[in-house]
């Protein structure tokens, strides 16, 4: 399975890129949403792990331009939240994200579940 | 859920290198809104800065500086959207808070254990609108 985690924090992005690789993912990975829609270009994943707040281009542009270039209902997109984002992640769903991921209550099994059940859709 | 003991040891340098780096971007862009409180690219920079630092202390459970940086975040925002104009006081202790998150990550370095911060979180909660 492939996948694309779009995150400007260091942090995150190594945390849930060395887990998603223990499950044999194959992980790309970009630092903001331009980043992201580049990659776009040369490999299409199976699933996108999209945070919301970054520099240069953020993930509602990110979402925006999916949907511009007819990639939004191609491509699954689980946004990253923290609490306190419920309005952001609403947003994000009309731009036609599929969920959701609180970042900071980590439970990675269950996240996994949900990447696989949407990489099967 | 919290992280396996086998994560927490594994990732701890990691956020220990990302959270000075976190705080070093607070201190810088705090020093430049005092000087020039209109700069957005500063008040976005410490805005997300607060943010990165905030979740990454909360899944690392430093939930001192978790705390302390959450409340940092709604700060920033609240300036963002216009709803809180940063006086040179309130800069300056946003500063001072930076400084003691600092002094929290030695200890966190050097014995695994946090400082207490509440009363930092306290007063910068006094700030935040409800």
């Amino acid at each position: 399975m492939k996948i694309l985690l779009v995150e400007d924090d260091k942090f995150f992005r190594e945390f849930y890129s060395a887990k998603l690789r223990e499950q044999n993912a194959e992980v790309e990975t970009a630092t903001n949403g331009e980043e992201g829609l580049e990659k776009l270009q040369t490999n299409m994943p199976d699933v996108i792990l999209l945070d919301i707040i970054m520099p240069k281009m953020d993930g509602f542009e990110m979402l925006t331009q999916m949907g511009q270039l007819q990639l939004i209902d191609k491509i699954p997109v689980l946004v990253f939240s923290t609490l306190g984002q419920e309005k952001d992640v609403e947003r994000a769903r009309l731009l036609g994200a599929k969920g959701y991921v609180n970042k900071s209550f980590f439970d990675f099994d269950k996240l996994y579940v949900r990447i696989q059940a949407l990489a099967s859709q | 859920m919290p992280l396996s003991q086998d994560d927490h040891t594994k990732y701890k340098a990691l956020y220990l290198q990302t959270a000075r780096e976190y705080i070093k971007e607070l201190q810088d862009n705090t020093s430049v809104l005092i000087v020039t409180p209109e700069n957005i690219s500063a008040l976005e920079s410490v805005h997300r800065a607060a943010h990165s630092l905030a979740t990454q202390s909360t899944i690392m459970e430093y939930n001192q500086i978790g705390a302390v940086s959450a409340v940092m975040e709604k700060l920033f925002k609240q300036s963002m959207v216009g709803k809180t104009l940063f006086t040179r006081e309130i800069l300056q202790s946003l500063l001072d808070t930076a400084q003691t998150m600092s002094q929290d990550l030695e200890a966190i370095d050097k014995d695994n254990k946090e400082n207490d911060l509440s009363q930092d979180a306290t007063k910068l909660q006094t700030l935040v609108l409800t």
